[in-house]
């Protein structure tokens, strides 16, 4: 199967640079001396109830494996240490790509006769799924902390809660679309029957009937096609309950994006206030899936992922498995990279990568690649020109958006005018920037207006809340005043006759007796505030004290 | 270690290179036009990309702009040689200097320079010129193929920077209204097109020289799309309205109505399609505003050859345009992936399956 | 062309642009929102009654009646003074500081050591975003706080403060002029 029915808007074919990478199999990383795991959600924000989800204490020896940070709800993934070692605590040290911000990270001193991971064989061609239920697998992901490993981080054990029972078809992602990000193709290569188990678990877990792998196969001459290497496997490893498909895609930038992708195998755009899962599609990375295949059958946490180090500023680009909070400059160092080079440091790829701020950073279960491109000399990189209208990026733009205007409604602080013309649908793969003849810093401009605006969604939410809560407080402070008016009219009122003014009186001093004669006879609730409240007091006790 | 924005890879287009490949578009239609019509285009062309420049120069460092980046992006080049082109061969210098004086102050930098302007400089320039120098626009030269002979160099020159000719020749003898102008004169007197076809100065297409002009721009066209330069929309849209605009009328009364060869050949039409039309800046920049755009150019341009007061259009066509594309631009927006009307959900997932 | 075409033609350009700007005026028709409701729209919700109204709502209602002026809003700014002066198509005022000063968003945080539970900050909060009960700790709900202030002069041990709200952070605006490159210290 090779068609595309009806491929994404928009998209430019680019040359792929990843061959050097491919050459040589998955590099394991060697030792470092510390790690620092970063602390937050999969959408940037601060993880919450940190202190009552950490299971370590600082200055407790951890091993690999263990667990640093349990999983609260499936927004919330869990975090294991990669290596043993030492948990010194928390520290606050700056993010990889954004100088602005400063993040939590769990600091583990690695211990010094730590043994570095070695990345995992492949599974075995005979091994047995049945008895693997859907909910092993969901526990499982949670369990050991698979996230999406794509880029998004998002949580896999949701993602698939989520999907169950919707889902006909899953698309293993493997299309690693952007020019130089190798490690999905790396782990194609290395595991490709852990990625089928892990497709057919996820399958299992989301009751869905279909599996179409989908990958671009860049490198096929070189180094053996992947399409036949993954369909052998399938053969090997025999007939199965779900139907399984591996489809080569067109190599067309952004083809890998989610959206991008499912148009392109089924001519279905989806709408972007929807999910793929209303169409009865999901989505996952090859990597995701590798890791579920690990967490279900072999319980081993995510503590480790392929990161493609590669670029022309180092001199032997290579996969490496890393343990999640390696620092970046020492995977630049093992790839031959020189940090203090004056590069341009990415992290992920060319297109759709954001400059790193801080080589002393580390990576998290999301980083792809860690790129370096020589920095251009002065005089070749000019400085921008003002953006002439030529329409280059409205024709690469793959969610058909104009950016040139949002560039300028972003640069002159109209975000909401922006957002009308559909700032939120943009994607950040990039392309405009690159195919920009001003070099404008058209994403960069885009990332500024987007954070705003979920700023001020952020605060437009909390209004409306606050208003809401101040209504229901006026309404029932209304509602009480009304009450109290209304009973004390009616008291006036049943006071106005001589009699039942008597017989009130009379009713209060019988309590009142009654009350002296026994501290425990059953008193009429409610009609004497007061001695309710000393009841209150005498049942329950001051706390405080 | 510096820290910089993206783009992290660079294009290697630049604005220069966009401007340069239009520049070198346009060297058929120049080599033509010398042949058609004599050097008198190469002395314009020098004359009015030296004003380009000048006026560039003093207008950047009266803005208080970097010289370097903007006075190397080749525009100021590219509106002087289209000015040029536009100018009879035999005009005086002083036209030349007018016409970029407005196009490159007024059109480009009072609106904010490059990327900034509302009309297209060179057309600006040229209306300028039309409607001060009425007279000085009417002496075309008469085309080579027609009386078989340019006027030399010594001509050329004098006749440019003196504004008279050598004495013993008179304009009468070197130049004639051209093709477009003789059509409006001859209808308006009562002919018939059947009449006025008979001059030699029609040629084989519709108008003698022109017509060579009019194909080598479209050639020079052709490498534009090829360098995906320029894209389909605005040549395509003007070259078929025109044809679509024009065929009726002809088909009804060939003696009152021009055919859409002789509209497309004579004047500057397939110019503006391919070389003032598709201007970035000052054009729509979704695909289906620049086929609004190209239409609406075909449209006035036929429109004001037909009942206006000047033999050609083109550029009070493109300025008319250029007042429009904000408003096209704002009704042309593509559809936003994944904001069309959606298929049905359950045939999406079935159409993964094998075929 | 004679006289009468040409009044014919102005005549029937006058009435089709008359038509579409009536056609356009009511395909434009502002819905039944009132007044109020869109000024209080522009509101910052904080409840904080420094404008001298009970709460947002009531200040709105002011507004859109002509009884109160549009720069009594400290937590909105100039921004929202601007903002309503706007919607009403007014000339826009400076904000009133009688009214206090405009202050980045705050959030109240009880100290839980010195609190009393004597319930004053629960009545006084006008969006109840303070738990609690009688001898027992307080707490705010830091999401629902709008750091309006009310239930810092209630409390008798003085144990509420304001911090600065969180606020995610806002990549920068990248810079297109190359004069200024950003330089990282000590990187």
């Amino acid at each position: 199967m090779n068609a595309a029915p009806a491929p994404f808007p928009g998209g430019r074919t680019l040359a792929h640079h990843k061959a050097a990478p491919l050459a040589q199999p998955i590099v394991p990383a060697p030792r470092p001396r510390a790690l620092n795991l970063p602390l937050h959600g999969y959408a940037g924000e601060p993880e919450p109830d940190l202190e009552a989800r950490l299971q370590v204490q600082p200055g407790q020896r951890v091993v690999a494996g263990e667990l640093l940070l349990a999983h609260q709800d499936d927004a919330h993934p869990a975090l294991h240490a990669p290596l043993a070692g030492v948990f010194t605590g928390l520290h606050r040290c700056a993010a990889p790509t954004d100088p602005w911000a400063a993040a939590q990270h769990l600091q583990i001193e690695v211990a010094t006769d730590a043994e570095p991971v070695q990345p995992p064989d492949d599974a075995p061609a005979d091994l047995d799924l049945t008895g693997v239920s859907a909910t092993d697998v969901i526990e499982a992901l949670k369990r050991c902390g698979v996230v999406g490993l794509g880029g998004a981080r998002f949580p896999t054990a949701e993602k698939v809660r989520h999907g169950q029972g919707a889902v006909e078809t899953l698309i293993i992602n493997g299309v690693g679309c952007e020019p130089y990000i190798a490690c999905d193709e790396a782990l194609m290569y290395a595991r490709p029957r852990a990625i089928i188990l892990g497709a057919r678990l996820l399958a299992r877990a989301l009751a869905a009937r279909r599996i179409v792998i989908a990958l671009e196969d860049p490198v096929a001459d070189a180094h053996g096609s992947l399409v036949t290497r993954l369909n052998d496997d399938l053969q090997a490893l025999g007939p199965v309950d779900v139907e399984i498909d591996v489809v080569q895609v067109p190599e067309r930038y952004p083809q890998g994006a989610e959206r991008q992708l499912i148009q392109t195998l089924t001519g279905q755009a989806i709408p972007h206030h929807q999910l793929p899962q209303s169409f009865g599609l999901l989505v996952s990375n090859v990597a995701t899936a590798a890791s579920a295949f690990d967490a279900t059958i072999h319980q081993r946490p995510l503590t480790h992922r392929v990161v493609t180090v590669t670029g022309p500023a180092m001199a032997q680009p290579m996969n490496v498995y890393a343990p999640i909070g390696s620092a970046v400059a020492d995977l630049i160092e093992l790839a031959g990279g020189r940090p203090d080079d004056n590069a341009r440091w990415v992290l992920g790829g060319p297109l759709s990568g954001q400059p790193i701020h801080n080589l002393a950073a580390s990576i998290d279960k999301g980083s792809l690649c860690v790129l370096g491109l020589p920095e251009e000399s002065s005089s070749a990189r000019q400085s921008p020109l003002p953006c002439i209208n030529c329409g280059f990026c409205v024709s690469v733009c793959p969610a058909q958006l104009l950016p040139q205007q949002l560039f300028k409604l972003a640069q002159h602080g109209q975000h909401t005018e922006a957002q009308a013309l559909g700032m939120m649908d943009c994607i950040e793969c990039g392309l405009c920037a690159e195919v920009c003849p001003s070099h404008l810093p058209l994403v960069d401009a885009y990332r500024h207006s987007k954070d705003w605006l979920r700023a001020q969604q952020r605060d437009e939410r909390a209004q409306q809340r606050a208003k809401r809560r101040f209504d229901a407080r006026q309404a029932r402070i209304e509602k009480q005043q009304s009450a109290d008016q209304a009973r004390r009219q009616a008291r006036a009122e049943r006071l106005q006759s001589q009699a039942a003014a008597q017989s009130e009186i009379e009713a209060a001093l019988a309590r009142a007796r009654a009350k002296k004669t026994g501290p425990h006879s059953p008193t009429e609730s409610g009609k004497t505030g007061k001695t309710g409240e000393s009841g209150d007091k005498g049942n329950g006790g001051d706390p405080a004290t | 270690m510096s820290v910089t924005t993206g783009p992290h890879r660079p294009s290697r287009v630049r604005v220069s290179t966009v401007m340069g490949r239009v520049v070198i578009a346009l060297i058929p239609a120049v080599a033509v036009h010398t042949w058609v019509f004599g050097t008198g285009v190469l002395v314009q062309m020098a004359l009015a990309v030296g004003w380009a420049y000048l006026f560039e120069g003093v207008m950047l460092w009266a803005r208080g702009r970097a010289l370097g980046p903007f006075i190397s992006d080749h525009s100021a080049a590219l509106a002087g040689v289209l000015l040029a082109l536009c100018l009879p061969p035999l005009a005086p210098w002083y036209v030349g200097a007018t016409g970029m004086l407005f196009a490159i102050v007024v059109a480009k930098h009072l609106y904010g320079g490059l990327g900034q302007n509302l009309f297209n400089p060179a057309m600006v320039g040229f209306a300028v010129v039309i409607i001060a120098f009425p007279e000085s626009l009417t002496h075309w030269v008469t085309p080579r193929s027609v009386d078989g002979a340019v006027p030399d160099m010594i001509t050329v020159l004098r006749a440019i920077f003196t504004g008279h000719l050598p004495s013993g020749m008179a304009w009468d003898a070197l130049s004639q209204a051209t093709p477009l102008d003789q059509i409006r004169q001859g209808l308006a007197a009562g002919q018939t097109l059947t009449e006025i076809g008979q001059d030699p100065m029609f040629g084989g297409l519709g108008s003698a020289g022109w017509e060579w002009i009019a194909l080598a721009y479209g050639l020079g066209g052709l490498y534009l799309l090829k360098t995906q330069t320029i894209t389909w929309h605005v040549p395509g849209a003007v070259v078929l309205a025109t044809v679509i605009l024009s065929l009726p009328g002809w088909l009804i009364d060939p003696d009152q109505f021009r055919s859409p060869l002789q509209q497309l050949m004579s004047g500057a039409l397939v110019m503006a399609a391919f070389f003032i039309a598709t201007d970035p800046v000052t054009g729509s920049a979704t695909p289906k505003g620049k086929v609004v755009f190209g239409i609406g150019v075909a449209l006035i341009t036929l429109a004001i050859r037909a009942w206006g007061g000047y033999p050609d259009g083109v550029a009070f066509a493109v300025l008319l345009m250029n007042l429009c594309v904000p408003l096209i631009d704002a009704y042309t927006r593509p559809t936003i992936f994944g904001h069309g009307s959606a298929r049905s959900a359950s045939s999406a997932a079935k159409r993964t399956e094998r075929p | 062309m004679s006289m009468g075409l040409g009044v014919v033609v102005l005549v029937a350009m006058v009435a089709i642009i008359v038509g579409l700007l009536a056609w356009l005026g009511q395909r434009f028709q502002a819905n039944d929102t009132t007044l109020a409701d869109e000024i209080d729209a522009l509101l910052p919700q904080t409840q904080c009654a420094q404008c001298g109204y009970p709460g947002c709502r009531p200040y709105a209602e002011a507004i859109a009646q002509g009884e109160a002026a549009i720069n009594q809003c400290p937590p909105g700014g100039q921004a929202g003074v601007d903002a309503l002066a706007h919607l009403l198509g007014v000339e826009s005022l400076p904000l009133n500081e009688d009214h206090g000063e405009h202050k980045p968003p705050m959030v109240a945080v009880i100290d839980e050591d010195r609190c009393i539970g004597c319930t004053l900050c629960i009545n006084a909060c006008p969006v109840d975003a303070i738990l609690g009960a009688q001898k027992q700790m307080h707490t705010v709900i830091a999401d629902e706080c709008t750091g309006c202030e009310l239930c810092l002069a209630p409390c008798p041990v003085d144990c509420i403060d304001l911090i600065p709200a969180p606020r995610p952070s806002i990549r920068p605006r990248p810079t297109t002029d190359p004069s200024i490159p950003i330089r990282v210290a000590g990187a």
